[in-house]
């Protein structure tokens, strides 16, 4: 490896990696040339901007601007239709904090988020679980659980509220014949009950994917371990928490965030299902959003509740990451 | 004795799993026994199993939505899509998760928080910026706003795996004198198969399954894909249901063979191959 | 040779972009060339549904072969047609001929620049003078072409009533008795779909016009003044009403979880012996049961000796870009629809009245029971067509907000007047 000189750019680009290892305990990839310090560090740059440009490019164009013009519209009382567009600051922001539907809106989607998340990876961990060790119906089961996912919302809020129907669904009919008939609820109709029902249609509909996820995990952690594990005499519950918890704590990571910002976005179940109703039962600021700027042709106030929604997420993105990070076990 | 009792919990699990499937699956069944009935069946009693398998249902659907010129509009799009997708997010997946340097991370961070924005804010903007471009009713307006929008998540997976891929490969790579490039394409990228697999199932899923881009961009009906094709059954106040439902079940057929396909290959021991003892 | 590879993945990572973009390119190639010979191309971009395709695709050949014309024609299911044409019309990119929803939409569309007048067409004084009222702009010219008509009423199983042994309700007082009568013998009188919110609107759709607009046609340009407010005794009465028909069980249980399908399928299979809805509604149930003895009369929310209003309502318009550059061309098309022989074509397949003078088409036989009424009364259009946008969202979801126990009929009533306040402020 040479060192004192300056690389010329095609040497630049071809480089001379190498691995350093720093305080902590990280191994990363770094130049060697002269001025060590100085050139990893613009080195590094050069290829971090060099491997990412691709898809930084793509996002900024179709995806970062738009969204900035977006934030730019909800400054504005345009209604979608009109050619020219009004500026009026923060006023529709200021409308937000005084309407009820928004407030109604925010607490259904609290709800639905916290009890849709929490629901579906449990589910999701326990399936991935159970289908990990090699059953003999294991593939079968393993796409059952994920067909779902592969279907269209209309089809899933077409047969939802057909099995629903407190007079001919199918899941009353079968409660009142076991007996349970006090359980026959009217459950997409009841204000009290739709918003669970449809986080159970939502968790019906998502569950394989965290299920995939997690079973990618799974499959990545090394069979020496568990075998070890057994000389060593473990019982699978402890080999579970001590082994297999930690170590796919990263696709757990993973799967919590990724629930928790799709249920927070929940657009297509809700709208095909319940329209957000009876009434305003489920609506979520998904919801909301998009008839405030569809429906009733106010694309200024439907996209103030976008960027509202959009840091609701944010917010609770990045505290969600920063209390699971640090938890992560890495090889 | 306790070999004994784990049979039992084992067995006690797997009668659950498979009644938690049935149960599962029977929305599932609901869309296919009803692609198989006539439509005045389907109004008598949505939940029945067909008395007979009319099976003209799919090949009325087949015609009337063009089926197969939406086939090959999809197939073309998603194919495309998700290749420029593996490459480019893994590609950022590379730096970001090796480095910690302020402009990785940075760079990080911005990737993840464009997953956390709600679509409906972007939506007419982006319409603007395609009409402008002259790109209505062009593949590459999907194409590349479909990579946009799952570039996120996809960076966001290949980046959390990247790191728990150990470095010590690469180092004696760089030994050898190799440049990034050469690494991250010969030694780093087949080490990504589960996260490949992965990213490849869950972003063909969504793209072969979304309605609301290609319904703005491709609007002419030779180009439509399969979603937009089957919903056109749908009318103002009555939907025709039978063909509907039976073009949905063609619809899911291909996904459903990826899926079966690719799920295999990550079952198949994956662990070989990626970490040293 | 280890070199060699990372130029190799340049090489790919260069021609793949090339690839998309000759793909692309390939698709846009054919609609440069037609400009090429001068041919008029009308681009038309509508909500009509699937089983209208036959029928539009018939008008526009026969158009061409007429005129040499080319239409190319798409559609969207309603929901998406209605974001599409928005997203379209807000970049520019407005279709020559388009559909445009009667009522409100129109009004703003037009007020926008969107829509060409259409005050001096000739073509124009073939339709029908009560059907353009729904289809003006605030400086009250005509900016949309209305073609059909659908009214509202009760879609009803006449075997049923035989067995009952009941007559068709002129009064409210009957109706009760009616609905009582098949309740006792074991149907459900009515099927009520107020999962879907659009359903939700229909009964008071049919009783507004009988109680309110009949005594007092200006009720809603008085809302528009501020005199008169939906939280009023007018109607607290409409809403009494609606609630009494649930109260004393003339519905099903589990009206919020029944979607308009579900309507259809307890008809269908003869569980229901009535259902409220627009003429449209005689199709799907015919598709169900074609067997079935249907007919249908107005809603009778009028005492003794009096004549029901009946709510009828221009469905489907079409209208012509301001921006088109094809006008002329435009307008023939238009001129088309309101000949004689096109639109009975359409109305046949629509099932749909005519809003063309001099011309009745005869598409189902229960329609043809409430068109023998329309004959004799007074039609006033659905609500909504006169209310400022915004208004009926907030109706609808009052409605199953009432009937969810969640809200009072005063809260609601009150909750649309504040709405109201909003969006005529706007």
């Amino acid at each position: 490896m040479t060192s004192g000189r300056h690389a010329s750019p095609t040497e630049f680009v071809r480089g001379y990696l190498c691995s350093v290892s720093e305080p902590g305990g990280i191994t990363r990839l770094a130049f060697t040339h002269g001025g060590i310090k100085q050139f990893m560090k613009q080195n590094t740059t050069a290829v971090t901007l060099a491997f990412t440009t691709p898809a930084l490019v793509i996002i900024a164009i179709f995806l970062l601007y738009p969204v900035l013009s977006g934030f730019y519209f909800s400054l504005t009382n345009w209604n979608g239709l009109d050619r020219t567009v009004g500026f009026i600051g923060l006023r529709n922001y200021r409308e937000i904090l005084g309407d009820r539907e928004v407030m109604v809106s925010l607490k259904n989607t609290a709800v639905f988020t916290i009890t849709a998340t929490i629901v579906q990876n449990f589910t999701a961990l326990a399936l991935a679980l159970a289908l990990d060790r090699r059953f003999r119906s294991g593939g079968l089961l393993r796409t059952i659980f994920f067909i779902p996912v592969l279907m269209s919302s209309i089809v899933v809020g077409y047969t939802w509220s057909f099995l629903l129907h407190p007079l001919f669904g199918i899941v009353n009919k079968l409660l009142t014949g076991a007996g349970l008939g006090f359980l026959a609820l009217d459950w997409l109709g009841n204000p009290h009950v739709a918003l669970f029902s449809v986080v159970g249609m939502s968790v019906w509909r998502w569950v394989g994917y965290s299920m995939v996820i997690y079973l990618a995990a799974l499959q990545a952690v090394p069979e020496v371990l568990y075998e070890s594990a057994n000389i060593d005499g473990a019982s699978p519950l402890r080999k579970t928490v001590s082994i297999t918890l930690p170590l796919i704590a990263q696709a757990f990571t993973i799967n919590i965030l990724i629930t928790l910002i799709g249920a927070m976005k929940e657009f297509d179940i809700i709208y095909v299902t319940t329209g957000g109703g009876p009434g305003y039962a489920t609506q979520t600021l998904a919801v909301l959003l998009y008839n405030e700027a569809f429906q009733a042709n106010r694309m200024g106030y439907g996209s103030a509740i976008a960027v509202v929604l959009f840091v609701i997420i944010l917010v609770m993105s990045l505290v969600q990451l920063g209390i699971l990070r640090r938890r992560e076990v890495s090889f | 004795m306790a070999a004994n009792g784990r049979r039992h919990a084992a067995l006690v699990i797997e009668i659950v799993l498979i009644a938690a499937g049935i149960v599962y699956f029977f929305p599932v069944y609901i869309m296919i026994a009803n692609s198989m009935k006539t439509s005045m069946e389907i109004a008598q009693n949505p939940v029945s199993f067909p008395t007979s398998f009319y099976l003209q249902n799919f090949v009325k659907a087949w015609v009337a939505s063009s089926f197969g010129n939406a086939f090959r509009n999809s197939l073309f799009v998603t194919v495309v899509s998700v290749l420029l997708l593996v490459i480019s997010s893994s590609m950022a997946s590379f730096p970001l998760g090796r480095y910690q340097t302020r402009l990785s991370n940075g760079l990080y961070i911005l990737f993840v928080s464009m997953l956390m924005v709600p679509f409906q804010m972007a939506m007419i903007p982006l319409y603007r910026m395609i009409y402008n471009l002259h790109w209505i009713n062009t593949f590459r307006s999907v194409i590349f706003v479909f990579v946009a929008l799952n570039l996120p998540f996809s960076v966001f997976l290949y980046t959390g795996f990247i790191k728990t891929v150990p470095a010590e490969l690469e180092e004696s790579a760089t030994i050898d004198g190799a440049g990034p490039l050469v690494i991250f394409a010969r030694i780093v990228f087949p080490l990504l198969k589960p996260v490949t697999s992965s990213v490849v199932i869950l972003n063909s899923l969504a793209i072969w399954n979304e309605f609301l881009l290609p319904l703005l961009f491709l609007q002419k009906t030779a180009l439509r894909t399969i979603p937009v094709a089957v919903f056109s059954f749908q009318g103002q106040y009555n939907t025709n249901w039978a063909m509907l439902f039976a073009a949905l079940v063609l619809a899911m057929l291909p996904m459903l063979i990826v899926f079966l396909v690719l799920q295999r290959h990550f079952v198949k021991g994956i662990t070989a191959g990626s970490v040293k003892g | 040779m280890r070199q060699m590879k990372p130029l190799f993945l340049l090489i790919l990572l260069v021609l793949a972009p090339m690839v998309i973009f000759a793909g692309g390119k390939a698709e846009a190639e054919p609609a440069a060339a037609a400009p090429a010979e001068e041919a008029i191309v009308l681009d038309v971009y509508h909500w009509f549904g699937p089983e209208m395709r036959d029928a539009i695709e018939e008008i526009n050949g026969l158009f061409k072969a007429e005129t040499g014309i080319e239409i190319v024609y798409e559609s969207a299911p309603t929901d998406q047609y209605r974001n599409v044409i928005k997203i379209k019309l807000a970049s520019g990119d407005a279709p020559d001929v388009f559909g445009v929803f009667p009522g409100t939409e129109v009004v703003e569309y037009s007020d926008a620049g969107h829509l060409a007048a259409l005050g001096g067409q000739s073509f124009m004084n073939r339709v029908m003078e009560g059907s353009t009222v729904v289809t003006r702009g605030s400086d009250g010219e005509v900016y949309a072409l209305p073609i059909d008509q659908n009214v509202v009423g009760v879609v009803y199983n006449r075997e049923i009533f035989q067995t009952v042994g009941v007559d068709v309700p002129e009064t409210w007082d009957d109706f009760l008795d009616v609905c009582q009568a098949i309740k006792d013998a074991g149907y459900y009188p009515l099927a009520l779909g107020n999962a879907d919110l659009w359903v939700t609107q229909l009964i008071p759709y049919a009783m507004a016009p009988s109680m309110i607009y009949k005594a007092n046609p200006d009720f809603d340009a008085q809302m528009y003044a501020g005199t008169r407010q939906f939280n009023g005794p007018e109607w607290k009465a409409v809403m009494e009403d609606y609630v009494e028909l649930n109260e004393r069980g003339f519905f099903h249980p589990g009206i919020l979880s029944t979607t308009y399908d579900q309507t259809i399928q307890l008809v269908a299979t003869e569980q229901a012996a009535m259902v409220v809805n627009g003429n449209w509604i005689i199709a799907g149930i015919r598709e169900g049961n074609p067997d079935l003895d249907l007919g249908m009369f107005p809603f009778p929310s009028v005492d003794a000796g009096e004549t029901a209003w009946i709510s009828g309502a221009v469905g489907i318009t079409l209208a012509a870009s301001a921006d088109s550059d094809n006008l002329d061309a435009a307008m023939q098309y238009l001129e088309f629809w309101t000949r004689p022989e096109i639109i009975s074509k359409y109305l046949m397949a629509k099932k749909a009245f005519s809003t063309i003078k001099g011309v009745s088409v005869d598409f189902d036989p229960a329609a043809g029971e409430i068109g023998a009424y329309l004959a004799k009364t007074n039609t006033y259009p659905f609500l909504d067509q006169g209310w400022p946008t915004g208004v009926q969202d907030v109706f609808l979801k009052g409605y199953q907000s009432v009937f969810a126990g969640q809200m009072s009929i005063e809260e609601m009533l009150q909750s649309v007047d504040d709405e109201w306040a909003a969006r005529v402020a706007d």
